[in-house]
């Protein structure tokens, strides 16, 4: 089949079947007007959220509907961050036509998969009568089990019937029922009832999700991926209507092995790792940035805080000054720490977990490759990168971005024997008025970090100087990195605005005004409880606010 | 697992290998480059830089009695005339590794090597050269280290080597194809390890140390040998040892000279260094690396094995008989044949943490 036709033929199914008339495209048709979830999401009554799947989320879907063998490894276009994370952003995303012959291709792969001999046994729960017709009956039972699991609701009988027909229609066109079969199926695949997390409301008049869609927001925001059938029952049964229906879901889940998964996500969401996908280092000036570090240097930073918050229900505000983390030989070269391949038992390990002594100058997350290297230029480091991004991520803090007539000379040229420090090269920099403001609440942090070089290597002098690492952050002075994530965790804005970003993950979108006694709540309550992030996330999971679609943003 | 703290960073290394004193540093390291210590220089062959290797066999041919004629049909037809890695498929290659015989009867020349014509090739004529003055004498073939001005250097392995192209090096260039192989190998061979343990890396007393480690090293974005990698020591006490050194303006040398055995297992190119009358000289850069030559006698037939595979560039029974030639040791109390040849290598070696690992 012609390519463009498929890509035609796709976009007419996903118009038709997202009910959207901007979609209704002729056969013709190359070039597809892009959709905003945002848009679509605006027609909707009630002013709910629509939002992508994240590449992760598809790949969990896939693989825990059909198996690991059938589920293909999703790479979707890089996506904007709003409000900090991608998760608001999603809300506003768009399946721009490159992406939907992306997303048909893995449909069609997927489908082709589901149905070929190793697998039809197990995935398909009946046989057709004849292999070369129409079946409706064993159509029917497929499509509407697999149906209810992708769209994470029970199919209406008119899409039931509807996609029984298309597959009759298409075992005739290629006389074969399972063909028929896949090409239904690869069409749920790019239904926008599966890409998107389409929220409705109940008809309840309080404003709140239906129970399908509080059963996806609850498996959404802790497993990061579709509702199991326990869930699904529950909301068919009504018991997601009431709050201890609701907090025995919670509890169950947060519970499950899934929502280690789910605290990943959002922490890999907050911390911007999307963006390892485009760092690069000059590997003349820093060899032992390899592409191990690259994936090593997420994962350290993962189990850091799988570690400390949910393994050992921690205190949230150590994650700025814990000693304790995890290495790879890989990681051990660039910290030039020592880390065997195996424990001290002798079992081999790819993982090593190590304590830094207290002479360390490593100790909390910023002082990793995830944080340093990742904001950081290819081939320096940027204290004003990172303090941009500490007080931008860590804080929910905005910091203006630099006019767009500025020279950065100065701050580029390390070999400047004049400056040899980058506090000496920031400090030229500053003397431009336009620039001081900015550098003043990015730099200080950012030059206490500057012992680790921009791969994350420490380093006590730059070009033969001492590296001045004193500062001050809000009023409070700091000597060096230790001292800086000593500052973070008693800093009132950390916790806060874990909150504001936690809550904002779970809505899709920023908290609004109207919302504030709610989020202070939960900031009271995560103080009182010893900042454990696994309860935060309960309270969230379990507050009425969670269901609620009628508040709009301001 | 023992730990020595130093600094500000914790290190890891085989502890009681003699640290010198309270306050002793010791320092890891993992090898990094391994290759024939030849120092070469314009007009140091006076017999010329030998043929490469198709050329050679050419030569080789017609000396092992084969028809002049033939040999050249055999040449012309050729379609690589510079290697026998291609099997022994046609008659040439056949030829080539038929170049012995005994009693009459064409054998393998790789198997038979002493039934071989020695082709006579090129061996360094210079003056000057790298290693050590190993029997403390400054003999007719004894080379003058053009950097220390010592005389008396013992490296016959570099006179046999160090016309054919493919060894040819100096302080700054690595002999091509051995470093070529080398960089290929260690990445599978067990890593060799030495350490370092002293007050002081200026002046003083020092020990130095060697083991296999269970891991190879690994390469950096550069493919170059990452540095800081942890290796675990092979408690195999066959491939451990360790000298007694002094440093001397940064310069360390072993006061001690016993045998050194490095069981690197590399099957191909490196299966086992053994010397005798073992010297060292290292030398620190201020990033860390250890620059090194070690030099000794070594059994000749190992020297020749370890450049076996790096001489796909030069005729191996050519090497043969060079190295043969050239062994200025050990002679065999009932013939009176050297069996050992003076040998220096340099190494570079970057840092490494060292962990001890039981039985």
């Amino acid at each position: 089949m012609n390519k463009m036709r498929q890509i035609g033929s796709t976009l007419r199914r996903f118009a038709l079947l997202a009910g959207l008339p901007a979609f209704a495209l002729t056969a013709s048709t190359t070039v597809a007007p892009s959709m905003a979830a945002s848009e679509a999401a605006s027609a909707a009554p009630g002013g709910v959220v629509m939002r992508r799947l994240t590449p992760d989320q598809y790949e969990h879907i896939i693989t825990q509907t059909f198996g690991a063998d059938v589920s293909s490894a999703a790479r979707f276009a890089d996506q904007t961050r709003e409000g900090g994370l991608i998760a608001i952003s999603a809300s506003r995303t768009t399946v721009t036509p490159p992406e939907l012959e992306q997303f048909d291709g893995l449909a069609r792969s997927i489908a082709e998969k589901v149905v070929d001999k190793d697998h039809r046994d197990l995935l398909i729960p009946c046989k057709p009568a004849s292999l070369k017709e129409p079946d409706d009956a064993c159509a029917r039972q497929f499509l509407t089990t697999v149906g209810r699991t992708l769209y994470r609701r029970p199919l209406t009988p008119a899409e039931a019937d509807a996609r029984v027909k298309a597959a009759a229609e298409a075992a005739r066109t290629t006389g074969s029922f399972y063909d028929g079969l896949a090409y239904e199926l690869a069409g749920m695949l790019v239904s926008p009832s599966f890409l998107f997390r389409i929220e409705s409301v109940a008809n309840n008049g309080k404003g709140e999700l239906d129970a399908y869609s509080k059963a996806s927001r609850l498996s959404f925001f802790l497993w990061n991926t579709q509702p199991d059938e326990a869930l699904l029952k529950a909301a068919e049964k009504g018991e997601l209507d009431t709050p201890k229906g609701v907090a025995a879901q919670v509890d169950r889940m947060i519970a499950s092995r899934r929502f280690e998964t789910a605290m990943r996500a959002f922490f890999s969401d907050l911390l911007m790792f999307d963006e390892f996908n485009a760092l690069s280092k000059d590997a003349m000036i820093y060899p032992r940035f390899t592409q191990q570090v690259t994936k090593d240097a997420q994962e350290q930073t993962m189990r850091t805080l799988i570690d400390l918050l949910l393994t050992n229900k921690g205190d949230y505000r150590d994650i700025f000054t814990t000693r304790k983390t995890f290495l790879t030989p890989a990681l051990g070269s660039l910290y030039s720490f020592p880390v065997p391949k195996t424990t001290p038992n002798m079992e081999p390990a790819d993982w090593i977990q190590i304590e830094y002594p207290e002479n360390d100058p490593r100790s909390g997350i910023l002082t990793q490759a995830s944080f340093v290297a990742l904001h950081s230029h290819p081939g320096r480091s940027s204290p004003t990168l990172r303090g941009k991004a500490l007080r931008e991520i860590l804080l929910c803090q905005r910091v203006p971005d630099p006019p767009g007539n500025v020279n950065f000379t100065v701050v580029q040229d390390t070999t400047n024997p004049q400056y040899k420090t980058a506090r000496e090269r920031l400090n030229a920099h500053a003397t431009e008025a336009m620039c001081t403001g900015c550098h003043k609440i990015t730099d200080p942090m950012g030059l206490a970090l500057d012992v680790f070089d921009g791969a994350g290597s420490y380093r006590a002098r730059e070009n033969g100087a001492a590296i001045d690492t004193s500062g001050t952050l809000d009023g409070v002075v700091f000597k060096n990195a230790t001292d800086l994530g000593k500052v973070l965790h008693d800093h009132p804005s950390a916790p806060k605005c874990l909150v504001t970003r936690l809550t904002s993950y779970a809505l899709g979108r920023v908290p609004s005004n109207d919302e504030k006694a709610w989020t202070d709540g939960l900031l009271a309550g995560f103080a009182k409880e010893g900042y454990r992030v696994p309860d935060l996330f309960k309270h969230v999971a379990t507050s009425p606010e969670f269901f609620k679609v009628a508040t709009a943003a301001k | 697992m023992r730990i020595v703290q130093t600094g500000s960073l914790v290190l890891a290394a085989l502890a009681a290998l003699g640290a010198t004193g309270a306050r002793a540093e010791t320092r890891g390291f993992v090898v990094s480059q391994f290759f024939p210590a030849i120092y070469s220089e314009e007009g140091d062959c006076k017999g010329g830089l030998n043929l490469n290797a198709g050329d050679q066999y050419d030569v080789g041919l017609v000396q092992a009695g084969y028809d002049e004629k033939q040999v050249a049909e055999w040449a012309a037809k050729s379609d690589d005339k510079g290697s026998v890695a291609q099997g022994f498929g046609d008659d040439r290659t056949r030829a080539i590794r038929d170049r012995a015989k005994i009693k009459g009867e064409r054998v393998s020349a790789y198997s038979n090597p002493q039934a071989t014509v020695d082709p006579n090739l090129s061996m360094v004529t210079s003056k000057f050269g790298e290693g050590f003055n190993l029997d403390g004498k400054d003999g007719a073939n004894a080379f003058e280290n053009p950097i220390t001005g010592e005389k008396g250097v013992d490296n016959q392995l570099a006179r046999a080597l160090g016309c054919f192209t493919s060894f040819r090096g100096s302080f700054t260039e690595r002999p091509g194809a051995y470093s070529y192989m080398w960089d290929i190998v260690s990445a599978a061979m067990p890593a060799w390890l030495m350490s370092v343990t002293a007050d002081d890396f200026k002046n003083g007393p020092a020990t130095v140390s060697f083991a296999r480690a269970r891991e190879h090293v690994e390469r950096d974005a550069n493919n170059k040998v990452l540095p800081d990698l942890t290796f675990r020591v092979d408690p195999d006490p066959r491939s451990r040892v360790t000298y007694a050194a002094q440093i001397k303006d940064g310069v360390l040398t072993i006061t001690e000279h016993k045998p050194l055995r490095a069981l690197w297992g590399e099957q191909v190119l490196l299966p086992d260094l053994r010397l005798t009358h073992t010297h060292l000289r290292v030398t620190f850069t201020d990033d860390g690396i250890a620059n090194a030559v070690i030099g000794g006698y070594q059994p000749w037939k190992e020297a020749l094995s370890d450049g076996f595979f790096s001489a796909m560039a030069a005729d191996w029974v050519g090497l043969y008989h060079n190295i043969r030639k050239a062994a200025d040791a050990g002679p065999d109390p009932k013939t009176g044949v050297n069996q050992q040849i003076s040998v220096a290598y340099r190494f570079d070696a970057v840092p490494a943490f060292w962990i001890d690992t039981p039985n």
